[in-house]
Protein backbone atom coordinates (compact mmCIF):
# COMPACT_ATOMS: atom_id res chain seq x y z
CA UNK A 1 0.00 0.00 0.00
CA UNK A 2 2.72 2.41 1.03
CA UNK A 3 4.88 1.41 -1.90
CA UNK A 4 2.00 1.93 -4.31
CA UNK A 5 1.27 5.30 -2.79
CA UNK A 6 4.92 6.30 -3.09
CA UNK A 7 4.95 5.22 -6.73
CA UNK A 8 1.74 7.14 -7.46
CA UNK A 9 3.06 10.26 -5.78
CA UNK A 10 6.45 10.04 -7.46
CA UNK A 11 5.00 9.56 -10.92
CA UNK A 12 2.57 12.43 -10.41
CA UNK A 13 5.32 14.76 -9.22
CA UNK A 14 7.46 13.82 -12.20
CA UNK A 15 4.67 14.44 -14.68
CA UNK A 16 3.51 17.66 -12.99
CA UNK A 17 7.15 18.76 -12.86
CA UNK A 18 6.81 21.55 -10.28
CA UNK A 19 10.30 22.82 -11.10
CA UNK A 20 9.16 23.89 -14.54
CA UNK A 21 6.31 25.99 -13.17
CA UNK A 22 7.76 29.07 -11.43
CA UNK A 23 9.41 30.61 -14.52
CA UNK A 24 6.30 29.98 -16.65
CA UNK A 25 4.04 31.30 -13.93
CA UNK A 26 6.09 34.47 -13.52
CA UNK A 27 6.11 35.18 -17.23
CA UNK A 28 2.37 34.53 -17.54
CA UNK A 29 1.53 36.81 -14.61
CA UNK A 30 4.07 39.49 -15.37
CA UNK A 31 2.73 42.93 -14.49
CA UNK A 32 0.30 41.60 -11.90
CA UNK A 33 0.30 42.49 -8.24
CA UNK A 34 1.34 39.98 -5.58
CA UNK A 35 -2.27 39.65 -4.50
CA UNK A 36 -3.54 38.91 -8.02
CA UNK A 37 -0.81 36.31 -8.41
CA UNK A 38 -1.93 34.59 -5.24
CA UNK A 39 -5.53 34.43 -6.40
CA UNK A 40 -4.52 33.05 -9.79
CA UNK A 41 -2.20 30.46 -8.24
CA UNK A 42 -4.96 29.23 -5.92
CA UNK A 43 -7.60 29.17 -8.63
CA UNK A 44 -5.45 27.32 -11.13
CA UNK A 45 -4.46 24.64 -8.63
CA UNK A 46 -8.08 24.10 -7.57
CA UNK A 47 -9.16 23.87 -11.21
CA UNK A 48 -6.30 21.50 -12.00
CA UNK A 49 -7.48 19.33 -9.08
CA UNK A 50 -11.05 19.33 -10.37
CA UNK A 51 -9.93 18.22 -13.82
CA UNK A 52 -7.82 15.49 -12.21
CA UNK A 53 -10.79 14.39 -10.09
CA UNK A 54 -13.04 14.06 -13.16
CA UNK A 55 -10.38 12.08 -15.02
CA UNK A 56 -9.74 9.76 -12.07
CA UNK A 57 -13.44 9.08 -11.52
CA UNK A 58 -14.69 8.82 -15.10
CA UNK A 59 -11.61 7.75 -17.04
CA UNK A 60 -12.37 4.05 -16.87
CA UNK A 61 -16.02 4.66 -17.82
CA UNK A 62 -14.88 6.60 -20.89
CA UNK A 63 -12.56 3.77 -21.92
CA UNK A 64 -15.42 1.30 -21.54
CA UNK A 65 -17.80 3.40 -23.65
CA UNK A 66 -15.21 3.64 -26.40
CA UNK A 67 -14.48 -0.09 -25.94
CA UNK A 68 -10.79 0.54 -25.45
CA UNK A 69 -8.83 -2.03 -23.48
CA UNK A 70 -6.70 -0.76 -20.61
CA UNK A 71 -3.56 -2.25 -22.14
CA UNK A 72 -4.18 -0.20 -25.29
CA UNK A 73 -4.56 2.92 -23.18
CA UNK A 74 -1.31 2.07 -21.41
CA UNK A 75 0.51 1.86 -24.73
CA UNK A 76 -1.05 5.07 -26.07
CA UNK A 77 -0.72 6.97 -22.78
CA UNK A 78 2.86 5.79 -22.39
CA UNK A 79 3.75 6.97 -25.89
CA UNK A 80 2.23 10.38 -25.16
CA UNK A 81 4.17 10.59 -21.88
CA UNK A 82 7.28 9.77 -23.84
CA UNK A 83 6.73 12.86 -25.98
CA UNK A 84 6.36 15.01 -22.87
CA UNK A 85 9.40 13.48 -21.24
CA UNK A 86 11.44 14.24 -24.33
CA UNK A 87 10.19 17.83 -24.29
CA UNK A 88 11.15 18.30 -20.63
CA UNK A 89 14.43 16.47 -21.09
CA UNK A 90 15.60 18.56 -24.01
CA UNK A 91 13.96 21.71 -22.64
CA UNK A 92 11.96 22.24 -25.80
CA UNK A 93 8.32 22.84 -26.51
CA UNK A 94 6.62 21.30 -29.52
CA UNK A 95 3.56 23.48 -29.44
CA UNK A 96 3.67 27.08 -30.48
CA UNK A 97 3.13 30.16 -28.37
CA UNK A 98 0.61 29.95 -25.56
CA UNK A 99 -2.53 31.89 -26.16
CA UNK A 100 -3.34 34.33 -23.40
CA UNK A 101 -6.67 35.64 -24.46
CA UNK A 102 -8.62 33.83 -21.76
CA UNK A 103 -8.56 33.93 -18.01
CA UNK A 104 -5.09 32.40 -17.58
CA UNK A 105 -5.99 30.53 -14.37
CA UNK A 106 -7.96 27.94 -16.39
CA UNK A 107 -6.17 27.87 -19.75
CA UNK A 108 -3.18 27.61 -19.91
CA UNK A 109 -2.38 27.32 -16.20
CA UNK A 110 -4.79 24.68 -14.84
CA UNK A 111 -4.59 22.82 -18.12
CA UNK A 112 -2.36 22.09 -19.98
CA UNK A 113 0.43 23.45 -17.76
CA UNK A 114 -0.75 21.73 -14.58
CA UNK A 115 -3.25 18.95 -15.41
CA UNK A 116 -2.30 18.52 -19.05
CA UNK A 117 -2.57 15.40 -21.17
CA UNK A 118 0.49 13.82 -19.56
CA UNK A 119 -1.00 14.28 -16.10
CA UNK A 120 -4.40 13.08 -17.34
CA UNK A 121 -3.01 9.84 -18.68
CA UNK A 122 -0.96 9.30 -15.54
CA UNK A 123 -4.00 9.91 -13.33
CA UNK A 124 -6.13 7.59 -15.43
CA UNK A 125 -3.49 4.87 -15.42
CA UNK A 126 -2.94 5.17 -11.67
CA UNK A 127 -6.68 5.16 -10.99
CA UNK A 128 -7.12 2.03 -13.11
CA UNK A 129 -4.21 0.32 -11.41
CA UNK A 130 -4.49 1.37 -7.75
CA UNK A 131 -8.03 2.75 -7.51
CA UNK A 132 -9.32 6.31 -7.45
CA UNK A 133 -8.99 7.06 -3.67
CA UNK A 134 -5.25 6.39 -3.48
CA UNK A 135 -4.67 8.30 -6.71
CA UNK A 136 -6.65 11.28 -5.50
CA UNK A 137 -4.78 11.53 -2.20
CA UNK A 138 -1.48 11.42 -4.07
CA UNK A 139 -2.82 13.99 -6.52
CA UNK A 140 -3.84 16.30 -3.68
CA UNK A 141 -0.34 16.13 -2.20
CA UNK A 142 1.28 16.70 -5.55
CA UNK A 143 -0.93 19.69 -6.28
CA UNK A 144 -0.13 21.10 -2.86
CA UNK A 145 3.52 20.96 -3.82
CA UNK A 146 2.71 22.68 -7.12
CA UNK A 147 0.80 25.36 -5.22
CA UNK A 148 3.86 26.00 -3.06
CA UNK A 149 6.00 26.34 -6.17
CA UNK A 150 3.49 28.73 -7.74
CA UNK A 151 2.91 30.83 -4.64
CA UNK A 152 6.61 31.20 -3.92
CA UNK A 153 7.66 31.44 -7.57
CA UNK A 154 9.70 34.56 -7.00
CA UNK A 155 11.52 33.31 -3.93
CA UNK A 156 12.14 29.89 -5.45
CA UNK A 157 13.49 31.39 -8.67
CA UNK A 158 15.76 33.70 -6.71
CA UNK A 159 16.87 31.00 -4.28
CA UNK A 160 17.62 28.19 -6.70
CA UNK A 161 18.57 30.28 -9.68
CA UNK A 162 17.35 29.61 -13.18
CA UNK A 163 20.10 27.17 -14.01
CA UNK A 164 19.36 24.79 -11.17
CA UNK A 165 15.65 24.94 -11.95
CA UNK A 166 16.41 24.15 -15.58
CA UNK A 167 18.57 21.19 -14.60
CA UNK A 168 15.93 19.87 -12.18
CA UNK A 169 13.29 20.16 -14.87
CA UNK A 170 15.44 18.16 -17.28
CA UNK A 171 16.09 15.48 -14.68
CA UNK A 172 12.31 15.19 -14.27
CA UNK A 173 12.07 14.75 -18.03
CA UNK A 174 14.50 11.86 -18.03
CA UNK A 175 12.62 10.15 -15.19
CA UNK A 176 9.36 10.75 -17.05
CA UNK A 177 10.75 8.97 -20.11
CA UNK A 178 11.56 6.00 -17.90
CA UNK A 179 8.00 5.97 -16.52
CA UNK A 180 6.66 6.22 -20.07
CA UNK A 181 8.69 3.22 -21.19
CA UNK A 182 7.39 1.29 -18.21
CA UNK A 183 3.77 2.05 -19.09
CA UNK A 184 4.30 1.03 -22.70
CA UNK A 185 6.05 -2.23 -21.84
CA UNK A 186 3.40 -3.08 -19.27
CA UNK A 187 0.74 -2.46 -21.94
CA UNK A 188 2.65 -4.52 -24.48
CA UNK A 189 3.10 -7.42 -22.09
CA UNK A 190 -0.70 -7.81 -22.06
CA UNK A 191 -0.70 -8.57 -25.79
CA UNK B 1 -36.88 -7.40 -39.50
CA UNK B 2 -36.96 -5.43 -42.70
CA UNK B 3 -33.55 -5.78 -44.43
CA UNK B 4 -33.22 -2.02 -44.80
CA UNK B 5 -33.82 -1.42 -41.10
CA UNK B 6 -31.48 -4.23 -40.14
CA UNK B 7 -28.70 -2.86 -42.30
CA UNK B 8 -29.30 0.65 -40.97
CA UNK B 9 -29.07 -0.38 -37.33
CA UNK B 10 -25.95 -2.47 -37.94
CA UNK B 11 -24.22 0.35 -39.81
CA UNK B 12 -25.24 3.10 -37.41
CA UNK B 13 -24.00 1.10 -34.44
CA UNK B 14 -20.64 0.44 -36.03
CA UNK B 15 -20.21 3.98 -37.39
CA UNK B 16 -20.94 5.10 -33.84
CA UNK B 17 -21.06 8.87 -34.39
CA UNK B 18 -21.55 9.49 -30.66
CA UNK B 19 -18.01 8.40 -29.92
CA UNK B 20 -16.69 10.51 -32.81
CA UNK B 21 -18.60 13.56 -31.62
CA UNK B 22 -16.11 14.62 -28.91
CA UNK B 23 -13.25 14.15 -31.39
CA UNK B 24 -15.12 16.22 -33.94
CA UNK B 25 -15.73 18.92 -31.32
CA UNK B 26 -12.04 19.03 -30.38
CA UNK B 27 -11.11 19.32 -34.01
CA UNK B 28 -13.48 22.20 -34.66
CA UNK B 29 -13.02 23.98 -31.34
CA UNK B 30 -11.70 27.17 -32.90
CA UNK B 31 -14.39 27.43 -35.57
CA UNK B 32 -17.54 29.52 -35.61
CA UNK B 33 -20.90 27.79 -35.41
CA UNK B 34 -21.54 28.08 -39.16
CA UNK B 35 -18.17 26.66 -40.11
CA UNK B 36 -18.58 23.86 -37.61
CA UNK B 37 -21.90 22.91 -39.18
CA UNK B 38 -20.20 22.92 -42.59
CA UNK B 39 -17.43 20.68 -41.27
CA UNK B 40 -20.10 18.29 -39.94
CA UNK B 41 -21.72 18.18 -43.39
CA UNK B 42 -18.40 17.46 -44.94
CA UNK B 43 -17.46 14.71 -42.48
CA UNK B 44 -20.82 12.97 -42.90
CA UNK B 45 -20.68 13.36 -46.68
CA UNK B 46 -17.17 11.94 -46.95
CA UNK B 47 -18.03 9.10 -44.56
CA UNK B 48 -21.20 8.22 -46.49
CA UNK B 49 -19.67 8.54 -49.95
CA UNK B 50 -16.67 6.44 -48.98
CA UNK B 51 -18.90 3.75 -47.56
CA UNK B 52 -21.15 3.64 -50.63
CA UNK B 53 -18.10 3.47 -52.88
CA UNK B 54 -16.55 0.77 -50.77
CA UNK B 55 -19.72 -1.29 -50.59
CA UNK B 56 -19.86 -1.41 -54.37
CA UNK B 57 -16.19 -1.57 -55.33
CA UNK B 58 -14.48 -2.58 -52.08
CA UNK B 59 -14.13 -6.28 -52.66
CA UNK B 60 -12.78 -5.78 -56.19
CA UNK B 61 -10.47 -2.95 -55.13
CA UNK B 62 -8.90 -4.79 -52.21
CA UNK B 63 -8.36 -7.86 -54.33
CA UNK B 64 -6.80 -5.86 -57.15
CA UNK B 65 -4.36 -4.14 -54.78
CA UNK B 66 -3.74 -7.27 -52.80
CA UNK B 67 -4.62 -5.48 -49.55
CA UNK B 68 -6.34 -7.25 -46.70
CA UNK B 69 -8.88 -5.53 -44.46
CA UNK B 70 -6.50 -6.10 -41.56
CA UNK B 71 -3.70 -4.10 -43.21
CA UNK B 72 -6.22 -1.38 -43.77
CA UNK B 73 -7.01 -1.44 -40.05
CA UNK B 74 -3.36 -1.13 -39.06
CA UNK B 75 -2.81 1.75 -41.48
CA UNK B 76 -5.94 3.53 -40.24
CA UNK B 77 -4.74 3.13 -36.66
CA UNK B 78 -1.36 4.69 -37.44
CA UNK B 79 -3.01 7.70 -39.11
CA UNK B 80 -5.38 8.14 -36.17
CA UNK B 81 -2.48 8.03 -33.73
CA UNK B 82 -0.81 10.90 -35.57
CA UNK B 83 -4.04 12.90 -35.27
CA UNK B 84 -4.11 12.07 -31.55
CA UNK B 85 -0.58 13.43 -31.07
CA UNK B 86 -1.67 16.71 -32.64
CA UNK B 87 -4.66 16.96 -30.28
CA UNK B 88 -2.55 16.19 -27.23
CA UNK B 89 0.12 18.74 -28.04
CA UNK B 90 -2.36 21.29 -29.38
CA UNK B 91 -0.45 21.55 -32.65
CA UNK B 92 -1.05 20.87 -36.30
CA UNK B 93 1.33 19.15 -38.69
CA UNK B 94 -0.21 20.83 -41.72
CA UNK B 95 0.89 24.36 -42.53
CA UNK B 96 -2.15 26.08 -43.94
CA UNK B 97 -5.14 26.67 -41.72
CA UNK B 98 -7.65 25.68 -44.37
CA UNK B 99 -5.90 22.58 -45.51
CA UNK B 100 -5.34 21.43 -41.96
CA UNK B 101 -9.03 21.37 -41.20
CA UNK B 102 -9.88 19.60 -44.44
CA UNK B 103 -7.34 16.87 -43.85
CA UNK B 104 -8.49 16.38 -40.29
CA UNK B 105 -12.18 16.28 -41.18
CA UNK B 106 -11.42 13.62 -43.75
CA UNK B 107 -9.59 11.61 -41.08
CA UNK B 108 -12.65 11.86 -38.82
CA UNK B 109 -14.79 10.59 -41.69
CA UNK B 110 -12.36 7.79 -42.64
CA UNK B 111 -11.30 5.77 -40.64
CA UNK B 112 -13.04 6.99 -37.50
CA UNK B 113 -16.67 7.02 -38.72
CA UNK B 114 -16.35 4.85 -41.81
CA UNK B 115 -13.64 2.53 -40.56
CA UNK B 116 -12.67 -0.96 -41.59
CA UNK B 117 -15.44 -2.21 -39.32
CA UNK B 118 -18.14 -0.30 -41.17
CA UNK B 119 -16.66 -1.28 -44.52
CA UNK B 120 -16.52 -4.96 -43.64
CA UNK B 121 -20.05 -4.80 -42.23
CA UNK B 122 -21.36 -3.17 -45.39
CA UNK B 123 -19.70 -5.78 -47.61
CA UNK B 124 -21.00 -8.66 -45.52
CA UNK B 125 -24.50 -7.17 -45.37
CA UNK B 126 -24.63 -6.60 -49.11
CA UNK B 127 -23.69 -10.21 -49.65
CA UNK B 128 -26.69 -11.36 -47.63
CA UNK B 129 -29.29 -8.59 -48.05
CA UNK B 130 -28.46 -7.35 -51.54
CA UNK B 131 -26.70 -4.23 -52.71
CA UNK B 132 -29.67 -1.82 -52.94
CA UNK B 133 -30.99 -2.00 -49.35
CA UNK B 134 -27.44 -1.73 -48.01
CA UNK B 135 -26.67 1.38 -50.04
CA UNK B 136 -29.94 2.97 -48.91
CA UNK B 137 -29.07 2.03 -45.33
CA UNK B 138 -25.64 3.65 -45.73
CA UNK B 139 -27.30 6.87 -46.86
CA UNK B 140 -29.69 6.86 -43.90
CA UNK B 141 -26.90 6.03 -41.45
CA UNK B 142 -24.77 8.87 -42.83
CA UNK B 143 -27.66 11.26 -42.41
CA UNK B 144 -28.14 10.11 -38.82
CA UNK B 145 -24.40 10.64 -38.31
CA UNK B 146 -24.76 14.18 -39.62
CA UNK B 147 -27.53 14.88 -37.11
CA UNK B 148 -25.31 13.63 -34.28
CA UNK B 149 -22.33 15.70 -35.42
CA UNK B 150 -24.58 18.76 -35.59
CA UNK B 151 -24.98 18.40 -31.80
CA UNK B 152 -21.44 19.78 -31.64
CA UNK B 153 -22.70 23.37 -31.76
CA UNK B 154 -25.06 23.32 -28.75
CA UNK B 155 -22.56 21.20 -26.80
CA UNK B 156 -19.76 23.60 -27.61
CA UNK B 157 -21.81 26.50 -26.28
CA UNK B 158 -22.44 24.47 -23.15
CA UNK B 159 -18.85 23.67 -22.22
CA UNK B 160 -17.37 26.94 -23.41
CA UNK B 161 -14.09 27.78 -25.13
CA UNK B 162 -11.93 26.84 -22.16
CA UNK B 163 -13.82 23.61 -21.56
CA UNK B 164 -13.36 22.72 -25.23
CA UNK B 165 -9.64 23.42 -24.98
CA UNK B 166 -9.26 21.13 -21.97
CA UNK B 167 -11.51 18.45 -23.47
CA UNK B 168 -9.50 18.35 -26.64
CA UNK B 169 -6.39 17.29 -24.71
CA UNK B 170 -8.30 14.50 -23.02
CA UNK B 171 -9.86 13.43 -26.31
CA UNK B 172 -6.39 13.26 -27.82
CA UNK B 173 -5.39 10.68 -25.23
CA UNK B 174 -8.52 8.62 -25.80
CA UNK B 175 -8.13 8.87 -29.56
CA UNK B 176 -4.59 7.58 -29.17
CA UNK B 177 -5.96 4.58 -27.29
CA UNK B 178 -8.61 4.02 -29.99
CA UNK B 179 -5.81 4.11 -32.57
CA UNK B 180 -3.86 1.47 -30.65
CA UNK B 181 -7.03 -0.66 -30.58
CA UNK B 182 -7.30 -0.36 -34.37
CA UNK B 183 -3.71 -1.47 -34.80
CA UNK B 184 -4.12 -4.33 -32.34
CA UNK B 185 -7.30 -5.53 -34.02
CA UNK B 186 -5.53 -5.44 -37.36
CA UNK B 187 -2.56 -7.34 -36.03
CA UNK B 188 -4.84 -9.72 -34.15
CA UNK B 189 -3.20 -9.23 -30.74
Amino acid sequence: MLREFAFALASLIVVYNPFSKPPMFLSLTSGMSEHEREIIANRSVVLAGLIGLLVALFGSVLLEILSVRMSSFKIAGGLMLLIFGVQFGFGLSLNGDKKRKYDIAAVPLASPLLTGPGAMSTIMLLALEYGAPLTLVALALCLLLCLVFLRFSKIICALLGEQIMEVMSRVMGVILVAFAVQFVTSGLSAL
Amino acid sequence: MDPLLRAFVALFVIMDPFSSLPVFMSLTKNLRARERARAANKAALVAGATLVFFTIFGPILLEALGITVTSFQVAGGIMLFLVAIQFVLGISFAKEENQKLDVAVVLIAVPLITGPGAMTTAIILSATLGLVPVILAVLFASFATLLVLRLANPLHNFIGVQGAEIMSRLMGLLLGAIAVEFIRNGLGV
